[in-house]
């Protein structure tokens, strides 16, 4: 049984449910925290493997592209000679286009590390991206 | 309020606070931590990808210094170092004045070309090129880059080149001795159509001959059958390497 004491104030109902409710509070937002904490510190872990996986593989397929030759005009040539064409010469754009519809090629100025970006040999530096489009 | 209810609530308080504190404050750490990660990661790939791109970008280097090496040599009419006599701003082959070593001068502007080129990459860079026909070896190609992101580090590494130059080795070898093939067929053909005899004297499998006669002299027109890349007037372009001359 609890009562109201003589001066007016919560008796020992009130301390007990004060107290209860207060420690439920902070064991439910402790565990909030670490809940937070883990499936956070889990996505990082997964999303940084995930991404590694992805690059990996991108770079593969561009790198294996590197070994290709395409004839222009009667002539065998590498990929990334066509790629150095293309980015000079709208003709060859074109030709680069018709031969690799499903790649994008852009002269950059600066490149992420998202980015497939390669450098070429010239009378300066050219930065090349290099995107293939799923 | 009674004294009891009144410790409890501050005592509790207190906890609380202390609690959710430490908790917050590990969750930063940890979160720093992981951050530090993805950082590594991100480090390693971009010094994969610097790794990477260096190599082919020196494997290109070597391709263009070698076809820039024909073009330097045939802007010159073959010709390197040597006082000749010049008629309608074409050089004038005589005895005086033929070309010769043609493949070591070859090679010395693939040299000079190929560490230009690496120059462009990387201010601090040490390599050493041999030839060994028909490959040319560029050996400890050390390059020394300060990468700078999140994280900074120092970018070193060496890489090793073989490249295989038979083509231009057999261009090169068609016009060994290319002044005395063509003295010889033009007594020969002195008699009927110069232009016509002398591109049938001297067969060629990489250049094409033209001859037409100017003045006094013969002017000798070679051009390559295939496309190179090469600088010229200060842009890169895809053509034929053109040799003029007069005999």
């Amino acid at each position: 049984m609890y009562k109201m004491n003589k001066k007016g104030t919560l008796g020992r109902f009130s301390h007990d449910f004060v107290a209860f409710i207060a420690a439920f509070t902070v064991v439910v937002f402790f565990l909030i925290m670490v809940s937070v904490f883990v499936t956070g510190n889990n996505k990082t872990i997964s999303q940084n493997s995930e991404f590694l996986q992805e690059k990996i593989k991108e770079k593969v397929e561009i790198r294996n592209l590197f070994n290709e030759k395409i004839v222009i005009d009667n002539q065998e040539i590498s990929f990334l000679e066509l790629v150095r064409l293309s980015i000079t010469n709208t003709d060859y754009k074109q030709k680069f286009n018709e031969n690799y519809p499903n790649i994008n090629i852009e002269k950059k100025e600066f490149c992420s590390l998202e980015e497939n970006c390669i450098y070429l040999p010239s009378n300066n530096l050219i930065l090349i991206e290099i995107l293939k489009i799923k | 309020m009674n004294k009891k209810a009144i410790t409890f609530g501050v005592t509790f308080v207190i906890m609380t606070i202390l609690i959710v504190g430490i908790a917050i404050y590990s969750f930063v750490i940890t979160q720093k931590d992981n951050l530090k990660y993805t950082i590594s990661a991100e480090a390693l790939l971009e010094y994969e990808k610097e790794i990477e791109n260096f190599q082919i970008y020196s494997e290109e280097s070597l391709n263009l210094a070698a076809s820039q090496a024909l073009q330097d040599l045939a802007s010159k009419s073959l010709i390197e170092d040597k006082n000749c006599l010049v008629y309608n701003y074409k050089l004038i082959w005589d005895e005086n004045c033929l070309p010769s070593n043609l493949k070591d001068l070859f090679f010395e502007k693939i040299s000079v070309n190929f560490r230009k080129h690496i120059k462009d990459y990387s201010e601090e860079y040490d390599l050493i090129i041999e030839k060994q026909e028909p490959f040319i070896y560029v050996n400890d190609i050390k390059l020394k880059n300060q990468l700078k992101g999140e994280v900074n580090y120092s970018f070193s590494h060496t890489l090793y080149i073989k490249q295989d130059i038979s083509k231009y080795l057999e261009i090169l070898k068609e016009l060994d001795e290319i002044y005395i093939k063509l003295k010889n067929a033009q007594t020969t053909c002195a008699n009927s159509n110069i232009a016509v005899c002398m591109k049938q004297k001297i067969p060629l499998n990489h250049w094409t001959l033209d001859v037409i006669e100017d003045a006094s002299y013969l002017s000798i027109n070679l051009k390559t059958k295939e496309k190179f890349f090469f600088v010229s007037g200060g842009s890169l372009v895809w053509d034929n390497i053109k040799i003029q001359a007069l005999i």
